[in-house]
């Protein structure tokens, strides 16, 4: 489910539930990588037990409401739903972005759950294409999807010509940068 | 009581750095007190991390410790920055800039622009073209200097903090591949234009066919070693960003520097001042603020306080401390409204390499060069941007009709991240009595200080001249083959954007301004409030290099006027 990550915040519910979020927005196989082979789950895990503690109330609320729509919807909790009757509820849900820029007291239900979808979805993002050091983008799967070499430290004039294949370049993450450069040499 | 400083200095960005330098090394003892950390370039060798410095937004003021409230008009009870608040919020371009010695100066994207001719008499410019109709409603006004007045300024800026470009009129005279519309410069950029991103030669093509004089963008970032400061590597993690080699113009490795050399600089980081401190006659005598760490309250005297705390924290201190005999300061607020336009290529731009400034520029429809654009009395640049896009922010600037998850966002991003080209304008807001700053009434932070409130809303020119630019980036991108294009919403969803001004007006009439020309409060003459607040009115171009060079003509006029040497006419 989770790779070999533990957790810091989730419980396994949560985890499974929220995961299964990130891998309908961006899905996956083992051959082309989408959020849950990236772990993005792992991500999101440590956001919540640091940097993002106090939307620890939203994950949890979220999580709840969801499941308690797609039981009354579908007879089940969402990450036991199928992949066709997940995309309609996080289409739906994703597709009312009168929310997006305001946040909502958790406390107010009515425009809580495509709040919550589109936080996971800027997580999922996040995750997905943030450094490794954050615990998703594993392997750096996500920048080899498209294309992005990461922390490089600069690029050459033939690299920056029209049309250059970036594909070419080896992706750096910002651990390879601080053992590389990192040491005060510059 | 005795001065413990012959100068305090608020803030250490552009405006506060140049202040400090030019002061310690007349001989003054100064005392600048900076609210965030004092940074080195250490800092600064990792900062390729989208999560920190974009999405954490681990440089910039957040809304908890420095609350800023808006509302859209004043019938309205307004709200800490709801573009700001919470997990979705817009970024760091939509607050105000960093804190931290070097200020601004750390994240900028460096285009360093000297105002227009015109920028300088804008009231006048639009009345002679369009009639007083057009200047109805606003308060706008002619600056009481010219540009002939900040000229040697803005070389003198140029040269200190280093800008590379291509001069397009020196003394009058044309310069082949420049800017054929800028304003007479004495000199030449001290280096040439930065190497450019990938697309920008089809925009200089396609400008060329469709009758525009594209130049490369004026920027503040070493194309090539200058003063010992490293050339630029075109890592991409620019605009936002701390630079890792100290290519870009950051006051931490030069200004700031230099002002510690000579010994008469002291920086206390973490210090957050809350007020002015006058005496009985109104005379600033020194700042009190908090502690950072300690949380404790202190004061210090002086004989000359400096404001350079940006313009809205400007605003603040001077409403705090009863500077505002005139009802003007927090009036004549003004921002930038972005027109962002982007695109996809045929073939691969790679949009995260080299900064964003590396691109070129056309000023066919700039300010008062605007034409074919009804309704529009001001126009602005259109700016190619071929850098800086990294992956995050990519998916934030998707086009609206691809859906938002599953395969097909997937497959958006595989094929189109690396094809992304954007051009963008900058329409300035016009100052109008109904948008202003003042204190919160309810909203404080967390020393129990009001909050500054922001009274704005985006009027019917602001989103014309948007439209107006679009309407030009759409005839560059269809001749630079672009397979598709979109645009972000004319009527932005933030009112602040990195670029506020005015919030402390210049003029010579003490009754209809805040601060005289030289930066000096009306009301309380060894007080000055500098920055980007003095701006009477707004041009199209970044600021910063403005504010650069209003702050050496500042601290020139006072050490003229301490007998202490001209930097300009001493060399």
């Amino acid at each position: 489910m989770t790779g070999g990550g533990a957790l810091t915040f989730f419980n396994p519910h949560e985890a499974a539930t929220v995961e299964a979020m990130a891998a309908r927005i961006i899905p996956g196989t083992p051959d082309d990588p989408g959020a849950r082979e990236a772990e993005v789950i792992v991500y999101i895990d440590r956001a919540l037990a640091g940097a993002y503690r106090d939307l620890q109330p939203l994950y949890r609320r979220g999580v709840q409401e969801l499941d308690a729509e797609a039981r009354s919807r579908f007879g089940r909790p969402f990450a036991e739903l199928d992949e066709p009757e997940q995309d309609r509820m996080l289409g739906e849900l994703l597709e009312v972005t009168a929310p997006t820029l305001d946040t909502p007291g958790v406390d107010e239900g009515t425009a809580l759950l495509p709040y919550f979808a589109a936080v996971v979805h800027q997580h999922t993002v996040e995750g997905m294409f943030g450094d490794p050091v954050y615990g998703g983008n594993r392997g750096a799967v996500g920048w080899k999807l498209i294309g992005f070499p990461g922390a490089r430290w600069g690029y050459s004039a033939e690299q920056m010509r029209y049309g250059f294949d970036s594909r070419r370049l080896e992706v750096v993450t910002l651990e390879d940068l601080r053992r590389d450069r990192g040491t005060g040499r510059g | 009581m005795p001065s413990d400083y012959d100068m305090v200095i608020v803030g250490l960005g552009p405006a506060g750095s140049v202040m400090a330098r030019e002061m310690a090394r007349a001989g003054l003892r100064v005392l600048a007190l900076e609210k965030g950390p004092a940074y080195t370039a250490e800092d600064f060798t990792l900062k390729h991390d989208e999560i920190r410095y974009h999405v954490r937004l681990q440089l910039s003021p957040d809304v908890v410790q420095d609350p800023i409230t808006w509302r859209p008009r004043a019938t309205e009870r307004a709200r800490v920055l709801p573009w700001a608040v919470g997990p979705l919020h817009l970024g760091p371009l939509f607050l105000p800039p960093t804190t931290g010695v070097g200020g601004g100066s750390i994240h900028w994207a460096a285009w360093a622009w000297r105002q227009r001719e015109a920028d300088f008499r804008m009231r006048s410019a639009i009345v002679e073209r369009f009639g007083e109709a057009a200047v109805e409603g606003t308060t706008l006004v002619d600056w009481p200097i010219t540009y002939q007045d900040l000229e040697p300024y803005y070389e003198l800026a140029e040269q200190e903090i280093g800008v590379s470009g291509r001069a397009g009129n020196i003394d009058g005279q044309l310069q082949e591949g420049g800017n054929p519309f800028e304003a007479p410069r004495k000199r030449d950029y001290p280096m040439p234009p930065l190497r450019p991103g990938a697309a920008d030669e089809l925009f200089v093509k396609a400008c060329r066919k469709l009758g525009l004089h594209p130049f490369p963008a004026p920027a503040a970032i070493n194309s090539v070693e200058y003063r010992g400061r490293s050339a630029c590597t075109y890592c991409g993690f620019c605009r936002d960003y701390p630079c890792h080699v100290g290519a870009k113009a950051t006051t931490t490795t030069s200004l700031i520097p230099e002002a510690l050399a000579t010994g008469n600089l002291e920086i206390r980081p973490l210090s957050r001042v809350f007020r002015v401190d006058r005496d009985g006659q109104g005379r600033a005598v020194g700042v009190s603020y908090y502690d950072l760490v300690s949380r404790r309250e202190r004061a210090v005297r002086a004989e000359w306080v400096v404001l350079a705390a940006y313009a809205l924290e400007n605003a603040r201190l001077l409403l705090l401390s009863g500077v505002d005999g005139n009802g003007h300061v927090g009036r004549h607020y003004m921002t930038h409204n972005y027109g962002w336009f982007t695109a996809i290529l045929p073939e691969a731009t790679n949009p995260f390499m080299g900064p964003a400034v590396a691109a070129s520029v056309v000023d066919d429809f700039t300010s008062e060069l605007v034409r074919d654009q009804e309704g529009v009395v001001w126009g602005t640049p259109i700016i190619g941007f071929t850098g800086d896009v990294q992956p995050i922010e990519a998916v934030h600037g998707m086009p609206a009709d691809v859906p938002r998850f599953g395969q097909r966002f997937k497959d958006w991003l595989r094929e189109n991240y690396r094809r992304l080209y954007s051009m963008y304008s900058q329409t300035p807001t016009f100052p109008r009595p109904e948008f202003f700053c003042d204190l919160d009434p309810e909203v404080k932070d967390p020393f129990g200080q009001p909050a500054l409130r922001l009274t704005h809303d985006w009027v019917e020119h602001d989103l014309k001249g948007v439209q107006g630019a679009a309407r030009i980036k759409h005839r560059i991108a269809r001749e630079m083959g672009a397979l598709e294009v979109w645009e972000a919403p004319y009527a932005p969803p933030y009112h602040i954007s990195t670029h506020e001004l005015g919030t402390h007006r210049m003029g010579d009439d003490p009754r209809s301004s805040v601060v005289d020309r030289f930066g000096r409060c009306h009301q309380c003459p060894n007080l000055l409030a500098i920055g980007g607040g003095m701006f009477p009115t707004y041009g199209s171009y970044n600021p910063t290099l403005t504010i650069f060079a209003l702050a050496f003509w500042a601290a020139d006029h006072l050490r003229a006027e301490l007998k202490l040497g001209s930097a300009v006419t001493s060399g």
